[in-house]
């Protein structure tokens, strides 16, 4: 079932999906040839751009209401969900090895001394499950506002906590303690095993991606179509 | 005993503003059920909530002996179902919809699809978007029986279509209908077309169920009968389901048109109900229905 909810996806959404593809491949070639950068970074980039072609599927089936369609054949609504996810993955994961490909340009600026695959993995697919674990929710929910109302509502918030927290305790605490926040993950870091580090990371990662998905599934479930 | 294609007991929604109350009906395998009712009467309300595109306040719904929330894939896998409202990627094309649609249906039949696109006159390669709202509504039809469903479910098939379009459709759906194993529920605001194929008839008004018959009753018994207001009041009224007051006298829609003959004698018009009468004189401000 969850393979025919990615191919309903994809043939039905095939052309929207590869001109997403062809504008992001534009974009990443200029990146790379826009100056230095760490492919680490860069993979993260073009993962995060590619796994978020799942909100071209989400958008295009809210502009022309094709849920009504889909929740009509014989599939769970948990199962269309867990689709959509597992779209974003496989797209992020297409967005990783593009970007990794394009690396191998003569002419590309990206800095690939001393990496391991590793390392350029890692924070990738890590960018891909956090942006996606709280995006997908808002997005299902709300469709493409739903995207918008995410940022907005981040931007609010944020300008909200660093409102209170200037009145409360004053500007530059607020600045030591996310830099507090950071160093002890560092610390954490250095002094751990890389390979619990990475295990705990995942773990974490994993927990907020089933809470995320759960969610998402409730939503669309309880969505009036 | 009976085998039902349809088994819906005191299913409730409550909307904002919209209530569809406690309606139950049944529908026999092998039948045609026509939902007939007003503008927001609850129709495509119902059909919905048989699909689950939209959770119920209450009641249950059984679809050809299946519970329509726990057995919800196995179900739908032998229903089919052509909505009013366009729920389908304009820019694709009617071949990716195939692709993409049969491999829900284990008992999907290509070659039945492909028979179907050419009895309709329909190009695989076509945008849906390029399609006119008939051919449309034929794409979605060619998709519901592409997959030997037991049950189709149909919204407003037939709205928006003109009358040599109408009466292909319908002569389509009796051709389905020939498998006396397939059923299908049909709302529309057209009820000439239900008198051609329905069996049975209900009638939702406000999100009530006022009636569910069969058609036959409804016009071996139904009646409407025309006069003085004076005359009117002649009749029995515990069989008035309701009256129309005009410039030219009064109508009154009644259940029992012997009973209503007996009473006015010659004295009035009394006619066999149609749909429309019914739809008309009940759906009116001033209705005895229970």
């Amino acid at each position: 079932m969850l393979r025919d909810v990615l191919r309903f996806d994809l043939v039905l959404n095939a052309k929207a999906l590869l001109l997403n593809g062809l504008i992001f491949s534009v974009f990443l070639v200029f990146m790379a040839h826009n100056g230095e950068i760490p492919i680490g970074e860069y993979a993260v980039v073009g993962a995060l751009m590619f796994s978020f072609s799942n909100l071209t599927v989400l958008t295009r089936e809210d502009r022309f209401k094709t849920a009504i369609l889909l929740c009509s054949l014989p599939v769970k609504r948990r199962t269309i969900v867990l689709g959509r996810y597992v779209l974003a993955a496989l797209s992020g994961l297409v967005g990783i090895a593009y970007a990794s490909l394009l690396t191998l340009l003569p002419t590309a600026q990206v800095l690939t001394e001393g990496t391991s695959v590793l390392s350029v993995v890692g924070p990738a697919t890590v960018a891909i499950v956090l942006g996606n674990s709280l995006l997908m929710p808002f997005t299902i929910r709300f469709g493409f506002i739903g995207v918008m109302v995410f940022l907005v509502a981040g931007q609010v918030l944020g300008i909200a906590v660093l409102a209170i927290w200037r009145r409360v305790q004053g500007a530059a605490e607020l600045k030591d303690v996310i830099a507090r926040g950071i160093g002890s993950v560092r610390d954490l870091q250095q002094s751990t095993d890389p390979w619990v580090f990475g295990v705990g990371v995942a773990i974490l990662l994993l927990i907020g991606l089933v809470v995320s998905c759960w969610i998402s599934a409730r939503v669309f479930e309880r969505k009036a179509l | 005993m009976t085998e039902y294609a349809l088994e819906i007991s005191g299913l409730t929604k409550r909307h904002r503003d919209f209530e569809l109350k406690d309606v139950s009906l049944q529908l026999p395998r092998g039948f045609v059920l026509g939902l007939i009712g007003p503008n927001g009467a609850g129709k495509t309300t119902i059909l919905k909530l048989i699909l689950n595109l939209i959770a119920r306040d209450a009641g249950t719904v059984r679809v050809l002996g299946l519970d329509n929330l726990e057995d919800e894939v196995e179900m739908k896998k032998r229903v089919g179902f052509v909505f009013d409202a366009p729920c389908f990627f304009g820019d694709a094309t009617l071949e990716s919809y195939r692709r993409a649609i049969a491999p829900f249906y284990p008992t999907w039949d290509e070659d039945r699809f492909d028979r179907l696109v050419g009895e309709f006159g329909l190009t695989r390669r076509k945008k849906f978007k390029a399609l006119s709202h008939g051919m449309k509504t034929k794409f979605a039809l060619a998709l519901a029986l592409s997959h030997e469903a037991d049950l189709l479910i149909l919204d407003e098939p037939t709205s928006g279509l003109d009358p040599v379009f109408r009466r292909e459709l319908l002569d389509l759906l009796s051709g389905v209908l020939q498998d006396e194993r397939k059923s299908v529920i049909f709302s529309t605001h057209i009820v000439t077309d239900l008198e051609r194929i329905a069996d049975y008839v209900a009638f939702l008004r406000e999100g009530r169920l006022v009636f569910s018959l069969p058609q036959d009753e409804l016009v071996e018994s139904w009646g409407v009968v025309k006069g003085d207001a004076a005359i009117i009041e002649a009749v029995d009224r515990s069989h008035c389901r309701g009256i129309r007051r005009g410039a030219f006298g009064v109508e009154l829609l009644t259940s029992d048109v012997t009973a209503a003959r007996r009473a006015v004698g010659g004295d009035a018009i009394v006619e066999r109900a149609t749909l429309e009468d019914i739809m008309v004189l009940m759906a009116g401000e001033e209705n005895h229905a229970a």
